[in-house]
């Protein structure tokens, strides 16, 4: 017999966590929550012969995350913005997500040149359009391009040391 | 310059591309590098939130609700099933029924007498995108329909066909077990995992995933 309370302390305990790794890869919270459900729903229905840790709960989230991504027209993953790559990419990448994102966020404000990160920030954190941030700026939209080309090269470089 | 604009505004307007084109516009590794690069620094500046202790509340009830609503489906399921079960006999094999997401049944025929193979749990999951249970039988039947059965088939075919559908690559490593025939209902929705442990409640079947590969123990 399944441990009803046990389960329900294992997602007590790591519902954030499976959740926020579901919501990167996806993308989308309904569908991040949906993936979070659907994992122990089959772990209440499932008699475990193993014991069940964080470790479990959170590649069964990458595999169904994986599968939905596999499955997804290529239209919505660019809509999205989900890195075309991601599918493909190593177990361990995929489950070290947050982190990599993390260290990422990290570069974009403290390591870019100034107006680097200024422009990446209005673009992609407060969604700006590259006109708005041109003008707000005091620099042509070109000058906008450049700034984010040289952004993601910079972040690019950092990345590979 | 001209490939990282291309990356902008594919990433921008998406809207303005077929799938076709999409999918072109991407087999340019340099386009594609800019247009990862755009996304990976999206995602950085937009992480998640922590859900709130309320929002977990909500999903665990959420959760306690579906599973209430497919125990009273229950008995249905079991009647359908009964109808369409397949009869083995004849030589002894080793049998394996399984829900495509429910409980694992093992049934050895080892006579000449056809027995009837009957459910013992079943159970419907909601699919990965769902936000309710099926309302009728109707769609209860459909959800069967779009499983796959493999009917006497080897464990090796099995894994075969699967590990395409997932990605994996597939290692032997005890052939008699891999030699097994079965009949096996397998939902390709399912992630990889749980059909590697509906596989597993086999007394003789041992299947190991990790680092993209089933080994078959």
């Amino acid at each position: 017999m399944t441990d009803r309370k046990h389960i329900e302390r294992l997602f007590r305990e790591n519902y954030s966590a499976m959740y926020r790794l579901a919501a990167i890869l996806l993308k989308d919270d309904a569908s991040a929550r949906d993936v979070v459900h659907d994992v122990f729903a089959v772990l209440l229905r499932t008699e475990m012969e193993t014991e069940v840790g964080a470790g479990y709960l959170m590649r069964a989230v990458r595999n169904r995350c994986l599968n939905l991504l596999r499955d997804m027209p290529l239209t919505t993953g660019v809509e999205r913005l989900i890195n075309a790559d991601m599918i493909a990419a190593d177990e361990d990448d995929v489950l070290n997500r947050e982190e990599s994102l993390t260290r990422l966020s990290k570069i974009i404000r403290e390591e870019l040149p100034p107006q680097c990160s200024r422009v990446m920030l209005m673009r992609y954190e407060d969604g700006m359009q590259y006109q708005q941030i041109a003008e707000q700026l005091g620099i042509s939209k070109v000058a906008v391009y450049k700034h984010l080309k040289n952004g993601l090269d910079i972040i690019r470089r950092k990345l590979t040391e | 310059m001209e490939k990282f604009m291309k990356a902008v505004d594919l990433a921008d307007h998406p809207e303005n591309y077929t799938a076709e084109e999409i999918r072109l516009i991407l087999e340019d590794a340099e386009i594609r590098e800019a247009y990862n690069a755009i996304c990976d620094a999206e995602s950085a500046l937009n992480l998640p939130a922590d859900p709130t202790s309320e929002e977990i509340d909500r999903e665990w009830e959420r959760l306690e609700q579906t599973l209430k609503t497919e125990k009273r489906k229950g008995f249905r399921w079991i009647n359908h099933f009964n109808r369409r079960a397949a009869v083995i006999g004849g030589v002894v094999t080793i049998s394996l029924v399984a829900m495509a997401i429910g409980g694992v049944i093992l049934r050895k025929h080892d006579d000449t007498s056809a027995k009837k193979l009957t459910i013992e749990s079943p159970v419907m999951a909601p699919t990965a995108m769902a936000t309710g249970v099926a309302a009728s039988d109707t769609v209860a039947q459909e959800e069967i329909e779009e499983t796959k059965v493999f009917e006497n088939e080897t464990l090796t075919n099995i894994l075969d066909e699967m590990s395409r559908h997932y990605g994996f690559k597939v290692r032997i490593l005890n052939g008699d077990v891999a030699g097994l025939r079965l009949y096996f209902r397998w939902d390709p929705a399912d992630d990889v995992a749980d059909v590697v442990r509906q596989l597993n409640n086999f007394e003789r079947i041992n299947i190991v995933l990790g680092n993209n590969i089933l080994t078959v123990k």
